[in-house]
């Protein structure tokens, strides 16, 4: 029954896991919290779900989800906070336009394809696997392994080419990276597609395994998600992936011995005492904040 | 080239916003109409005589999670209006739906109902979906006089607000005990329930256990676990292994069917044999095309059902597929019924008056849609219900199974 809910958790902490590491990735770059990540997910899936309507079929919708969420994150860089960057607006003002911004994508979305709960393909059917007496669904571990896969790879990307070198040196200093020829402006762009693209990513996967897609699914998951970074220490990937198995781990838990009531009180206990007692999350580097 | 892209992105968002504004003046214009006439109708007086439009308002959800229930009521209640102004309205007027949207939040419901009770030209009010939503403008309705008729609202205490607040919908303790006798004839032992933490969902937890513990000899079922869950919930998968855990073979969910059909989607998964008992909330086309294959097999008791070889049922449910494009639901139904009850007040007492209306609604008395529709003192109507089980994608009868509460207790109760 424990070791059940709690893989359980870790299932469920994956999907914040993917939506938080899209939140770290923006951070680590340009100190600002991009609260419109989780209106983004939601586009992607609704551009995923478009897509199978259009019947182009998964694969096709998975690409095409990625590309125009990577292109909507590109875009809103480019249209909104690089011209207030270009200004040197305050961080504030930054933060309360991407505010602005997820409002307008729900709302958009609601307009295009209705407030209802849509139903999603599933992606993955073959059966149930029993691993140590507790029966784990084929859904569950594939998005297990592909949120794994696709983690390994950002981090790869972040760590071991030359743009994630370049993403590196602005994080440090974006200054002396522009010094030393970095184009720090295409790095934030770069790092914006990015972004789109894990919340794509995270969007299909997450309607696939709940089999429906809505224009509030953002809501709750990104406020998660978000929380999973900064339990994690934002910033920092691998932390994403950690603070989001531990806030998924401590709902399950809450549901099981406490009620469906508790969810989300109890999750949000657990960020709190960790950040109590380490308060730039569990692998945040310290005096991260230089705002 | 910055300023150009900023002055593109102003425009795109003042393009936007004039948009999605049209939407709103609509519905909003309407209301201005409405406002207008009632002055008219305060100036000209002789509100009874006069020749101007009956109005009658529908409140509920158009947005949000339970918009489906709220736009396909509001067709109901449009296709009972539009009937009788084929016939040449009521009392020689003509009659006019206005809607409005409460998104069933309580705190839009009060102000909304606010702005009813402030437009005297409004005669009635129809709808509200949820208990709770309904309850906090209910009484803002009653304060004022004006009757309110909810199709979908369950809590027991729902007509206990005043005299003015009817529903045509079955109470809790009819619900619980269609359950129990659907239990009793599904032949299982252990029985879980799953059910939103909000008014509603604590209430039909409360009304099954009053109803185990009065009558629970006279059940061979037994509750093992009663859940609660947050509103807005998706992944279920922490309380379904806690059902496995206790060994339930049915589970009953009162819940909308946004939240019961991946509640069902999850628990299938794990479990193929386990046996699903739904409330009339699941009763509708979305919760089948939500729930895909995996709602074969549920049950569930309903007022209605389209299927009945009534001329009035087959009549009502030809117009609404027209309408709405597929077949209506036991809320939609019980609308339709509900704004029938209110035009027939306004034929005996021959006055849209609010007070004469509320004066006559609990003479009542004819044959609806779901049901012979009465009202007993506290404003409740009582619903009989059908079983119905989901074969291949379709809600098929099973005759013969359910019996009315009243039947019921006389049976089992000596």
């Amino acid at each position: 029954m424990l070791l059940e809910q709690i893989l359980n958790g870790v299932m469920l902490g994956m999907v914040y896991a993917l939506i938080a590491v899209g939140y770290s990735l923006v951070f680590g770059i340009l100190r600002l919290l991009n609260m419109a990540h989780g209106s983004i997910f939601a586009f992607g899936a609704h551009m995923a779900l478009f897509a199978v309507a259009m019947q182009w079929g998964m694969p096709a919708a998975f690409v095409f989800s990625i590309l125009m969420t990577g292109l909507l994150g590109m875009a809103m860089d480019r249209v909104i906070l690089a011209p207030l960057r270009a200004k040197n607006a305050p961080n504030i003002t930054c933060l309360i336009s991407v505010i602005g911004v997820s409002y307008i994508i729900q709302n958009m979305l609601m307009i295009c394809f209705d407030s209802t709960k849509k139903t999603f393909p599933k992606l993955f059917d073959f059966g149930n696997v029993e691993i140590f007496g507790v029966t784990l669904t084929s859904a569950q571990i594939m998005m297990f392994l592909i949120a794994l896969v696709f983690l390994v790879i950002l981090t790869i990307i972040v760590n071991k080419t030359k743009i994630g070198l370049a993403m590196r040196a602005s994080r440090e200093n974006s200054k002396a990276a522009n010094l030393m020829g970095i184009d720090v402006k295409k790095v934030v762009t770069f790092t914006f597609f990015l972004s789109g693209m894990c919340a794509a990513v995270a969007g299909v996967l997450v309607s696939g395994y709940y089999q429906m897609v809505y224009c509030t699914m953002g809501t709750d998951a990104g406020l998660k998600g978000f929380s999973a970074a900064v339990l994690g220490g934002i910033g920092v990937l691998y932390g994403s992936v950690v603070g989001g198995i531990v806030v998924g781990v401590a709902e399950a838990l809450a549901v099981a011995f406490l009620g469906g009531s508790f969810r989300s009180a109890i999750a949000y206990v657990v960020l709190f005492l960790v950040l109590l007692i380490r308060p730039s999350g569990l692998f945040g580097k310290d005096n991260i904040d230089k705002v | 080239m910055k300023k150009k892209s900023m002055c593109l992105l102003l425009t795109l968002v003042m393009a936007a916003s004039i948009l999605t504004g049209c939407g709103d003046k609509k519905s909003e214009s309407t209301q201005a109409e409405a406002g207008s006439s009632s002055k008219d109708a305060d100036t000209t007086q002789a509100a009874d005589n006069s020749k101007e439009d009956i109005t009658l308002a529908f409140v509920g959800p158009q947005t949000g999670d339970n918009a489906e229930y709220g736009k396909s009521m509001k067709t109901a209640a449009q296709i009972a209006v539009d009937e009788w102004n084929e016939k040449g309205g009521v009392i020689g007027r003509k009659i006019k739906l206005v809607d409005f949207d409460d998104a069933n939040s309580s705190e839009q419901a009060a102000s909304i109902a606010e702005k009813i009770v402030g437009d005297s030209s409004i005669s009635a009010v129809l709808g509200h979906f949820s208990s709770g939503v309904g309850m906090t403008a209910g009484e803002v309705y009653q304060e004022s006089g004006i009757a309110l008729i909810n199709g979908s609202a369950a809590h027991m205490d729902f007509a206990k607000v005043g005299d003015c607040i009817f529903r045509n919908n079955a109470i809790y303790t009819t619900d619980a005990n269609t359950m129990l006798q659907i239990m009793d004839y599904l032949g299982v032992k252990k029985i879980g329930t799953i059910n939103p933490n909000n008014d509603a969902g604590v209430a039909v937890t409360t009304a099954i256990q009053d109803m185990l513990e009065r009558y629970g000899d006279q059940y061979s079922g037994e509750l093992v676990l009663a859940e609660l869950y947050e509103d807005g919930t998706v992944d279920f998968t922490a309380t379904v292994a806690k059902f496995q855990q206790a060994g339930v073979e049915a589970i009953y969910s009162s819940g909308p069917y946004s939240a019961t059909a991946p509640f069902i989607q999850q628990y299938r998964e794990k479990d193929k044999d386990v046996k699903f008992v739904m409330s009339a909330a699941c009763f509708s086309q979305e919760f089948i095309e939500l729930a895909g294959k995996d709602a074969n097999g549920v049950v569930l008791g309903t007022s209605f059902f389209y299927e009945s070889e009534d001329p009035a049922i087959q009549s009502f449910a030809k117009k609404f597929e027209e309408a709405y494009g597929s077949n209506p639901s036991t809320f939609a139904a019980q609308v339709y019924d509900a704004t029938n009850a209110i035009l027939y007040a306004i034929e005996a007492g021959n006055s849209a008056e609010r007070a004469d209306i509320v004066k006559n609604l609990p003479n009542t008395d004819f044959q609806g849609v779901t049901g012979k529709i009465t009202f007993d003192e506290e404003g409740n109507c009582l619903k009989e219900q059908v079983l119905l089980e989901i074969e291949d994608g379709k809600y098929v009868e099973i005759p013969d199974v359910l019996k009315s509460q009243a039947d019921w207790e006389a049976e089992h109760i000596k």
